[in-house]
C-alpha cells in the first residue's frame, strides 16, 4: 500500500488499545508509539528526543506521555516537547483505519533510508 | 521598568532569566555567571561527557545562545562580591555596580573538599566543565582510578571510568553506598552492579592522607592499607554558596532560607536552586535539595514570584542517575514512611521500592529502570493520595532494615 507521501503499514487491530493506553510498534527500523486519547488514535516516534528511551514504557496521562528515563514530557497529538529536559519535538505520523485495522503512514524518506540500510 | 539582577549562571539562573523574559517584555535582566562561557548542563559531566558521547558545544543550555536576541544582559566570568541591601546594589569583582529592584541569588554549590594532608595536582574534584575536561583526559584505558565517595556523583564517575576501561576502586566512608537518602536495599543492589562490572568497592574506609608516589601516581592511605592510583577523583558532596547571602545579613542555615515563593528574609531578594533551603512536602519542613529538576522548576517559580505573580514551589524532591545500563530515579523521601513495598515491572527486570505511611500514602520511592512507576507516584504524591489498590496488590512486602525505619 503505497502512496505519494509514503507507505501505509498495518500496525494493530483497533480493539487492541483501550482509551488512555499506548503501545510500541516497529516498522522496519523505525519505532513508533500509538496512543489512544479520548477515542482518537495518535502516533509519534517512540524514542525520546533527549536520550535513548522507549516512550511507550513510560506514562500516558491524558494527551501527555512522560518518558520513563528522565521524565521529559511530550504532547502525543502534536509531538510537542513540553519542557525540561526535552527540547526537540517528536515526529508524528498520520493514521487511518481500514477494516478495523489501524495503519500508519511512514514518510517516503523512511522507505529510502530503510532501502539504504538494506543495501549497506 | 524594573531591573532584575540574577547572580549565578547555572541552570537556575539561566532558567530564571528566560522565564522573566517570557513573562515580561520590558524587564531589564542582567545575569552574572562566574564561570567563563555560556551556561551549560552539569548532569552529563559525570556521564556522557566523560564517555566522549557529548562534546562541549552539546552541553550549552538551550536558548543560552539567544541571550542577545532576548535582551538578557549575560556577563560571563563575573563574580559578585557584595550585596548592599540598603542601596540595592550588587558589586562585582571587576569593579562594576549594578542596581536592582529585585535580586535573585542562584549561586549554587561548590564541591566539598576532602581534609587531606598533601593535596596533589592529580587529585580531582568534579563540578565544573573544566574539572570534567581534566578528568576526561586522565581516564585512559587501563588507568588505575580511585573514586573517593560512594554517592551518586562518585558512582557515576566510577561507571564512566569502568566503561572507558579503567581499573576502578570506590572508597566510601560509610558502611554502604548511597547512604544519604537511599534505602539499604538500593545501596546493596547498586553495590552488586558495580562489583559485577568489575569495580572494587571498599566500604567503611576513610582516607587518611595522600602522598605522591613517583612522578605521576598518588598513594591514598586508608585504615587498612593503601591504594596507589594514577587518578584520584573525589565526590563527597557539595556545599551551598551562601556567603553573599550571609554577608548581606539574610537568613542562612545550611542554604539560603526561602519560602515557597522563593523569597529570602528580604522581600526584594529571592533565591532559587540548590543553594536554597525551602519548604518541602506536606509538613513544610525546610530542605535543601540537590537536584537538576528542582533547580530549573524552582527558578521558574522564583521568576514569576519576582514579577509579583501568585505562585508556589511545591515539587516533591526528584533526581535521576544513570550508571551503566541502570537508570535510577528517586522521588520524595524514600526513607520516610513506616513500610516499604517492592513493585516489579511487568515486562522488564525493573523494580521500584516505595515507602508508604500507615494510610498507604506514598512518601517516596526509588525506581531502578522503572521510571513509569515514578510518573504515577509523582501524581499520587502531589495529590496526597493513597497507592492504587491494583498497584499494592502487585507489590511484595520488604523487610525493613533498622536504619531505614525512620517513621
Amino acid at each position: 500500500m503505497t502512496e505519494e507521501n509514503g507507505q501505509w503499514h498495518q500496525v494493530i487491530d483497533v480493539n487492541e488499545l483501550d482509551d488512555g493506553e499506548m503501545i510500541g510498534v516497529e516498522i522496519g527500523e523505525r519505532r513508533i508509539a500509538i496512543y489512544k486519547v479520548d477515542g482518537e488514535f495518535y502516533a509519534t516516534d517512540n524514542i525520546c528526543t533527549h536520550a535513548f528511551a522507549i516512550l511507550s514504557d513510560g506514562w500516558l496521562d491524558g494527551d501527555v506521555v512522560e518518558c520513563p528515563l528522565h521524565g521529559g514530557c511530550f504532547n502525543v497529538c502534536t509531538g510537542k516537547a513540553l519542557g525540561d529536559p526535552v527540547e526537540v519535538d517528536l515526529q508524528t505520523y498520520e493514521l487511518r483505519v481500514v477494516d478495523g485495522i489501524l495503519e500508519v503512514l511512514c514518510p517516503k524518506e523512511t522507505a529510502q533510508e530503510a532501502g539504504k540500510t538494506k543495501c549497506a | 521598568m524594573q531591573a532584575f539582577v540574577i547572580i549565578g549562571g547555572g541552570l537556575a539562573g539561566h532558567k530564571a532569566a528566560l522565564e522573566l523574559r517570557r513573562l515580561s517584555d520590558d524587564a531589564q535582566i542582567t545575569l552574572l555567571g562566574e564561570e567563563p562561557g555560556l551556561p551549560y548542563d552539569r548532569p552529563p559531566l559525570t556521564k556522557d561527557f566523560l564517555l566522549g558521547e557529548i562534546d562541549e558545544a552539546g552541553l550549552t543550555l538551550s536558548n543560552a545562545e539567544n541571550y542577545e536576541q532576548k535582551k538578557i544582559d549575560f556577563r560571563a566570568g563575573v563574580r559578585a562580591t557584595r550585596v548592599d541591601r540598603g542601596a540595592r546594589i550588587v558589586a562585582t569583582a571587576d569593579g562594576a555596580t549594578l542596581s536592582y529592584d529585585k535580586l535573585l541569588l542562584a549561586t549554587g554549590s561548590r564541591v566539598r573538599k576532602m581534609p587531606l594532608e598533601g593535596e596533589r595536582e592529580n587529585l580531582h574534584y568534579i563540578r565544573t566543565l573544566d574539572d570534567a575536561k581534566r578528568i576526561r583526559s586522565a581516564l585512559g584505558q587501563g588507568a588505575r582510578v580511585t573514586v573517593v565517595g560512594g554517592g551518586f556523583i562518585g558512582l557515576e564517575v566510577a561507571a564512566a571510568a569502568r566503561s572507558l576501561g579503567c581499573d576502578v576502586t570506590v572508597v566510601e566512608a560509610r558502611d554502604r553506598l548511597l547512604s544519604r537518602g537511599m534505602p539499604r536495599l538500593v545501596s546493596d543492589y547498586i553495590e552488586g552492579v558495580h562489583r559485577e562490572n568489575g569495580v572494587d568497592v571498599m566500604l567503611a574506609s576513610v582516607p587518611g592522607s595522600i602522598v605522591a608516589e613517583g612522578p605521576r601516581q598518588l598513594r591514598l592511605n586508608l585504615p587498612d592499607g593503601s591504594l596507589v592510583s594514577d587518578v584520584v577523583i573525589v565526590g563527597i558532596g557539595i556545599v551551598p554558596n551562601t556567603e553573599l547571602a550571609s554577608e548581606a545579613g539574610l537568613e542562612v542555615e545550611n542554604g539560603i532560607v526561602v519560602d515557597a515563593q522563593c523569597r529570602t528574609s528580604d522581600p526584594d531578594i529571592f533565591a532559587a536552586g540548590e543553594v536554597t533551603r525551602h519548604p518541602s512536602g506536606p509538613s513544610g519542613q525546610l530542605r535543601r535539595i540537590e537536584s537538576w529538576r528542582h533547580a530549573g522548576n524552582q527558578a521558574a517559580i522564583a521568576a514569576a514570584s519576582m514579577l509579583g505573580e501568585d505562585v508556589a514551589f511545591d515539587d516533591p524532591p526528584y533526581l535521576w542517575s544513570d550508571q551503566y545500563d541502570l537508570n535510577i530515579q528517586s522521588l520524595g523521601d524514600p526513607l520516610a514512611g513506616t513500610r516499604q513495598l517492592l513493585h516489579r515491572a511487568a515486562k522488564s527486570d525493573g523494580w521500584t521500592l516505595v515507602s508508604v505511611n500507615d494510610a498507604m500514602q506514598p512518601m517516596g520511592a526509588v525506581a531502578i529502570n522503572n521510571g513509569r512507576d515514578i510518573s504515577m507516584l509523582r501524581r499520587v504524591i502531589l495529590k496526597g493520595g493513597r497507592l492504587p489498590e491494583s498497584f499494592v496488590d502487585e507489590c511484595e512486602a520488604v523487610r525493613l532494615s533498622s536504619e531505614d525505619a525512620v517513621g
